[in-house]
């Protein structure tokens, strides 16, 4: 059981966290939603700090589950992002990823990897039903 | 398990203070560290994702691809926000603005220096009117106050003046010494508690020699 679970500080998720000149920081998903709802928010932290800590900015946010028109929404605060990226802030894979399909750096390979493994899970699939069929 | 099974009930009290009639124990993120392996996974092999030699050379080349782009636009971040600070550009437009604002400060102080200036200057004004008319009354109260004081001197000179007719001086010393020498006056007499000259040298005859002059009271 984490701490913050019982005792919950009454602190803004949008930032306002320690932040030390010379520590490392980490742009990171923060999971704010609640059972079965997961809702991100994107955010800098000391990267020694708990996932839930008191974050020194948000920077966005992540709905990873698709709405009524099949779109996982995302937002960026992407000047904010590059001022971090100057700063040194490690990006965390996922956080990677999801820039990396915004367009704003190169695709991340782990994006490659899985369109490729799912074409290749669909092909099987696929290929699989042919041959049950026939 | 029942550990864990107690623990989970504690932290389920400790969540729920008030006794709901639907308790519910909340479960565990993750396994505490102290607990050992279940039992139904004592024996089990975990399997090894199998990355074939084609897939793990495309996935390195990405990678590294990924890891020098990455480099790449790291510096230029760093690159674009120092020159944000200290970039020449970004310097003089900041001097532009300075100097834009300082012309723009220096047009309102001027505006309140004349408006000040006028203000000043009515109440410089106003306040040496008041002072010349200051000065003009202190100048007539003086001129009285002088002419007073001579109206009292010339008071005094004439008195005097009235009083030096009655003097001696060494024209008419003899005609006083003379009238002096006339007009003897017997100093010597006693005075009573009433303050009555009382003349002659016995005192008591009252009836004849008494003479009431002055009082002293």
């Amino acid at each position: 059981m984490r701490a913050y679970r019982l005792l919950k500080k009454l602190m803004p998720s949008s930032g306002g966290g320690d932040d030390f000149e010379k520590a490392k920081k980490s742009i990171r998903l923060a999971r704010y939603g609640c059972a079965n709802r997961p809702f991100y928010h994107i955010v800098v932290v000391l990267q020694r700090r708990d996932c839930k800590a008191h974050p020194i900015e948000q920077l966005g946010t992540y709905d990873p589950m698709e709405n009524h028109n099949g779109e996982k929404l995302v937002s960026f605060n992407l000047e904010r992002i590059k001022y971090w990226m100057a700063k040194k802030a490690r990006l965390t894979n996922p956080v990677a990823e999801l820039l990396g399909l915004s367009g704003f750096l190169p695709i991340h390979p782990h994006t490659y990897m899985t369109a490729w493994r799912n074409r290749q899970k669909s092909k099987t699939e696929s290929e699989q039903s042919e041959t049950a069929t026939n | 398990m029942q550990n864990l099974c107690k623990v989970e009930l504690l932290y389920g009290k400790l969540l729920c203070k008030t006794k709901a009639i639907n308790q519910q124990p909340v479960r565990y993120t993750r396994k505490p560290r102290w607990l050992p392996k279940a039992p139904t996974k004592m024996f089990r092999v975990p399997i090894r994702p199998q990355i074939s030699a084609d897939e793990s050379k495309e996935l390195f080349r990405l990678f590294t691809n990924y890891r020098t782009t990455m480099k790449s636009i790291q510096k230029q971040l760093e690159y674009e926000l120092e020159t944000s600070y200290t970039g020449q550009e970004v310097l003089q437009e900041i001097a532009n603005k300075e100097k834009i604002l300082w012309a723009k400060c220096m047009d309102i102080n001027d505006n309140w220096n004349a408006e000040v200036a006028i203000e000043r200057e009515q109440r410089l004004a106003n306040e040496r009117e008041v002072q010349r008319e200051d000065i003009l009354a202190q100048l007539i109260e003086k001129e009285e106050d002088k002419k007073k004081k001579l109206e009292v001197i010339e008071e005094i000179i004439r008195l005097e003046k009235e009083k030096s007719k009655t003097y001696i001086t060494a024209e008419n010393i003899d005609e006083a010494i003379e009238k002096a020498l006339d007009s003897v006056v017997d100093h010597k007499y006693a005075l009573d508690l009433a303050g009555n000259i009382l003349k002659g040298n016995e005192p008591n005859e009252p009836s004849t020699g008494t003479m009431r002059v002055q009082s002293i009271n």
